[in-house]
């Protein structure tokens, strides 16, 4: 129970910081952000560029520009959300369900076509 | 972190292996934890000698422990309360739970969140690796392969880990090579 305290503290200050500084800086005007290493080495975006614009424009409640710079990473956030807060609540039927439902093969396998398709179309449509 | 299986029967935890005396497991206990083929007596599981093993040369160290018993047993009743909650879970998963030892197995975590973090993050093909592996996980659990099972989701964590790790270093290194120049592309 020590341990899963320490892992919500953690939790907790790693999402205040991270909410606080992606509503300051843009990751479009700021160094201080990671850059994709595939996007500036070959010109291809990988299929998590514009995630973190994605947050900062949904910090500030522009939804629809948000989603337009990721709309894979706009479909997995609630997804991860769920998952995530299953780890962090207190054991229950709920999160026995939410895990045994979202975190199975079929999860892992859909996931991994979409990212590949993901990662196509938005090169050949420019999305 | 072990599971043991509890006076009612049923399987419990995971909880620290100095937590286990105080969760009324004694030497006689069957326990297990990832890595360990199967369940085995507290006493016989060689890390936890040390709270387990009949210590016949040091007397003096017995009353305090029998001083602590009564402590555990009147824990026990409130375990027993939280029993019903469980019970109206398990039917629903016991066509598919295999049995090992007495114990009925929890499915391991496939550690999706890991294993799509890192790949979202890092674009690595070690996070491709991950989902690859917390893919197996409910194949070898069904099949009954519990180890398996554990095994896979292990490897799942360790190679977002990794993935986690690297696409970081990457990063840095990237960002202080490319400095300004990797601004204008944006």
């Amino acid at each position: 129970m020590m341990r899963k305290c320490g892992v919500w503290i953690c939790v907790v200050i790693a999402a205040v910081v991270a909410i606080g500084f992606y509503y300051r800086y843009d990751p479009s005007h700021t160094l201080w952000t990671p850059k994709c290493v595939m996007l500036g080495l070959t010109g291809y975006k990988c299929p998590g560029c514009g995630t973190q614009r994605m947050f900062y424009h949904l910090l500030h409640g522009h939804f629809l520009t948000a989603i337009s710079y990721n709309y894979f990473a706009a479909l997995l956030t609630p997804y991860l959300f769920i998952l995530a807060t299953t780890y962090l609540a207190p054991q229950s039927g709920y999160t026995q369900w939410v895990r045994r439902h979202l975190a199975t093969k079929w999860a892992a396998y859909s996931y991994g076509i979409l990212f590949i398709l993901w990662w196509f179309l938005r090169n050949l449509l420019g999305l | 972190m072990y599971y043991y299986i509890n006076s009612a029967g049923q399987q419990a935890g995971p909880i620290a292996a100095d937590q286990l005396a105080a969760n009324g497991v004694t030497g006689e206990t069957l326990v297990w934890k990832a890595g360990m083929s199967q369940w085995t007596k507290a006493a016989q599981v060689a890390e936890l000698q040390s709270f387990f093993a009949p210590q016949p040369q040091q007397p003096s160290y017995q009353p305090q422990n029998q001083a602590y018993r009564p402590q555990n047993q009147a824990y026990q009743p409130q375990n027993q309360g939280y029993q019903p909650q469980n019970q109206a879970y398990q039917p629903q998963t016991q066509s598919y739970q295999p049995q090992n030892m007495g114990g009925v197995q929890k499915k391991p975590d496939n550690n999706m969140v890991l294993a799509v973090v890192s790949t979202i993050c890092c674009c690595l093909p070690l996070g491709a690796y991950s989902i690859y592996c917390a893919a197996q996980v409910d194949g070898a659990f069904r099949g009954g392969k519990y180890d398996d099972a554990v095994e896979w989701s292990e490897k799942a964590k360790k190679w977002a880990i990794w993935s986690i790790v690297l696409g970081l270093i990457g990063n840095i290194i990237y960002m202080f090579t490319y400095g300004a120049g990797v601004l204008s592309q944006l």
